[in-house]
């Protein structure tokens, strides 16, 4: 048990509307399986890159990679990425997406933009499409969609115009 | 076209688990596109009654476990009650699951990071940085919480959802 404050809490009432039993089918589940306890982490700690969080099943989004993600990484089993940066990734990203043969999209990159391509420059048009086009592909998935900041204007506009696709209210996915 | 409201600070935490604030009735229709199987509530409201009547309807078990929201130094964050959660967490017979509390930012917060701890082996500052994103700020006696808790989850191995890391 816990070794924090609150072992004489009493306020551990639990009342269920419905009764929990009631989804399987109203036979009580006859455990089979192996017992286990978890009561450490797991050994090996694994770290997220900035601002990652799942948006959907098997899509997520974040910042940029680094170094230090990639075991994190590889636990999302990805197919692939969208890159959403002017800028080419980091020559360790590029290698640790190649041996994990994870596909990589560069959707900001726009070879009709002309000069437009200035990494300073938000996303055009253009290259939102782009990058939607890749998320509403599900053979693209598992799928990570970041940039190369803190995963928040390019991969939040992106995002963004995924959730009004989906008939989110504007109040909603605004605020994340 | 219909417009989907979520509720308040709605997010997906891993394949068939959500965290919210606590919903309200704009929210249903949306609610009703997850296909809900569990939700648990993590707090001291018993008198939503319009919303026990549509988790009743759509025939979702309602898990209320009572938490109050910790406020230093009278209310501390109860344990018992995270990891009351935690055993509905591991058994991939509850899902899809919402979890949420009044505001999905702080209860919430703190399961979700114990989750990303114990079962998932995160980071502190990946946690942190994920908690502080719903909390915005405030909560240090949370994040402490969450790093010194302890506690022995039994399961089964075979109702294991797959996000649960284990030692080999």
């Amino acid at each position: 048990m816990s070794g924090i404050e609150g072992e004489n809490s009493i306020s551990q009432a639990q009342i269920q509307v419905e009764p929990i039993s009631n989804h399987s089918n109203g036979v009580k589940s006859i455990d089979q399986g192996s017992n286990i306890t978890i009561k450490n982490p797991p050994s090996l700690r694994i770290v997220p890159p900035l601002n990652f969080c799942p948006v959907e099943r098997h899509l997520y989004r974040s910042g940029q990679p680094s170094k230090i993600n990639f075991e994190f990484l590889k636990e999302l089993h990805l197919k692939a990425i969208v890159w959403l940066a002017s800028e080419d990734p980091s020559d360790e990203f590029i290698e640790f997406v190649q041996s994990e043969n994870i596909n990589i999209y560069f959707a900001a990159i726009n070879p009709d933009g002309g000069g437009d391509n200035n990494p300073w420059d938000g996303l055009n048009e253009n290259s939102i499409i782009q990058a939607l086009n890749i998320i509403v592909n599900k053979n693209n998935y598992p799928l990570l969609v970041c940039d190369n900041g803190m995963g928040r204007h390019r991969t939040g506009t992106v995002f963004g115009c995924l959730r009004r696709l989906q008939g989110w209210n504007l109040a909603r996915w605004v605020s994340l | 076209m219909t417009v989907y409201v979520p509720p308040l600070n709605f997010s997906l935490v891993e394949d068939g688990i959500y965290r919210s604030g606590h919903p309200v009735p704009i929210n249903f229709p949306f609610l009703q596109t997850l296909n809900l199987k569990t939700v648990i509530y993590l707090g001291d409201k018993t008198d939503n009654f319009e919303y026990y009547k549509f988790l009743k309807s759509m025939n979702i078990n309602f898990v209320y476990i009572h938490m109050e929201s910790s406020s230093e130094p009278f209310i501390m964050n109860d344990p018992d009650a995270i990891i009351q959660a935690l055993k509905l967490i591991i058994n991939i017979e509850n899902y899809p699951i919402l979890i949420h509390s009044n505001k999905g930012k702080h209860r919430i917060g703190v399961l979700v990071g114990i989750m990303r701890k114990l079962l998932q082996g995160w980071s502190m500052t990946g946690i942190f940085n994920e908690y502080d994103k719903f909390a915005g700020g405030k909560g240090d006696s949370d994040i402490e919480f969450i790093e010194v808790f302890q506690t022995e989850l039994e399961g089964s191995l075979q109702k294991l959802p797959s996000f649960v890391r284990l030692d080999h």
